[in-house]
């Protein structure tokens, strides 16, 4: 391992150095954090769960409530109303596509298009949707989870560690590969 | 996302955390997953109006009242003039 001398005579590792930078902008580290925090939400799990049913008893909410549950049928609530005007809608839409177009042309990285996204959302929804209709508790945060591309939490943490614009585009790019692997083990 | 879908997934997990017999845990998480999806950042537009979505708050008040004013209280009968 290359070694490098200072001034005063204190010898210091390069690559320590390089490691220093790179520590800040570590996307894992966040998901160190997260996995720490998880960690911490297990020691939640010894509330006793058999109170819950009594809590819940008058609500009027039960398990088999979900089997009537779709991702285009909400029957149980009232439905959203729609929107007044559809033109102005759809132009607002147009105005964020066109924005979304300019950063991602603007990004040093290629991405997916818009209608690539959109059918891999339809995918998670899919699976988010299997699992609740399965009740399957344990598998649904995994797929839930994958909706967080959508909102990335990059700015938040660079805005927290007072990074600037170019330690910024560095952050994406990692959180950009994080998110990447992260699809991919949850794939397989 | 569209605002549609978006709006739904709000109501999913809404009526998700609402279940009776679930962890804390997973209740905790999907409450996360709500915010994360309805939350704005900074200022940021909106999301989603008022218009595109409308939860029903009694259940979600039900709950909270259950919680925060137990019927059963040990220390109940000390107020009690």
């Amino acid at each position: 391992m290359p070694l490098h001398r200072s001034g005063e005579g204190v010898r210091v590792h390069r690559s320590t150095l390089t490691k220093g930078r790179v520590y800040i902008l570590e996307p894992n580290k966040y998901g160190r954090g997260v996995s720490a925090s998880a960690a911490a939400h297990q020691e939640d799990m010894d509330v006793n769960s058999n109170l819950i049913p009594d809590f819940f008893s008058s609500l009027g909410f039960s398990l088999g409530r979900l089997d009537k549950m779709d991702d285009d049928d909400f029957s149980g609530l009232e439905t959203p109303p729609e929107i007044d005007s559809p033109s102005a809608a759809q132009g607002q839409m147009e105005k964020q596509l066109e924005s979304l177009k300019s950063y991602l042309d603007a990004l040093p990285y290629e991405c997916e298009t818009p209608e690539e996204m959109e059918t891999k959302l339809e995918f998670i929804i899919g699976k988010i949707d299997v699992c609740v209709r399965s009740k399957n508790w344990s598998l649904l945060p995994n797929w839930s989870h994958l909706l967080h591309w959508y909102v990335p939490p990059t700015i938040h943490y660079a805005t927290h560690l007072g990074l600037n614009s170019s330690q910024l585009a560095v952050a994406e790019i990692s959180n950009a590969r994080l998110h990447t692997s992260q699809a991919r083990a949850s794939v397989l | 996302m569209p605002v549609s879908t978006r709006a739904k997934l709000v109501r999913l997990f809404y009526e998700l955390a609402l279940l009776p017999g679930v962890e804390p845990r997973l209740i905790r998480s999907w409450v996360d997953d709500l915010s994360r999806i309805l939350a704005n950042k900074g200022d940021a537009p909106r999301k989603i109006d008022p218009e595109d979505l409308q939860l029903p708050w009694k259940p979600l008040w039900r709950a909270l009242r259950k919680e925060l004013w137990p019927k059963k209280r040990a220390y109940e009968s000390s107020y009690v003039s």
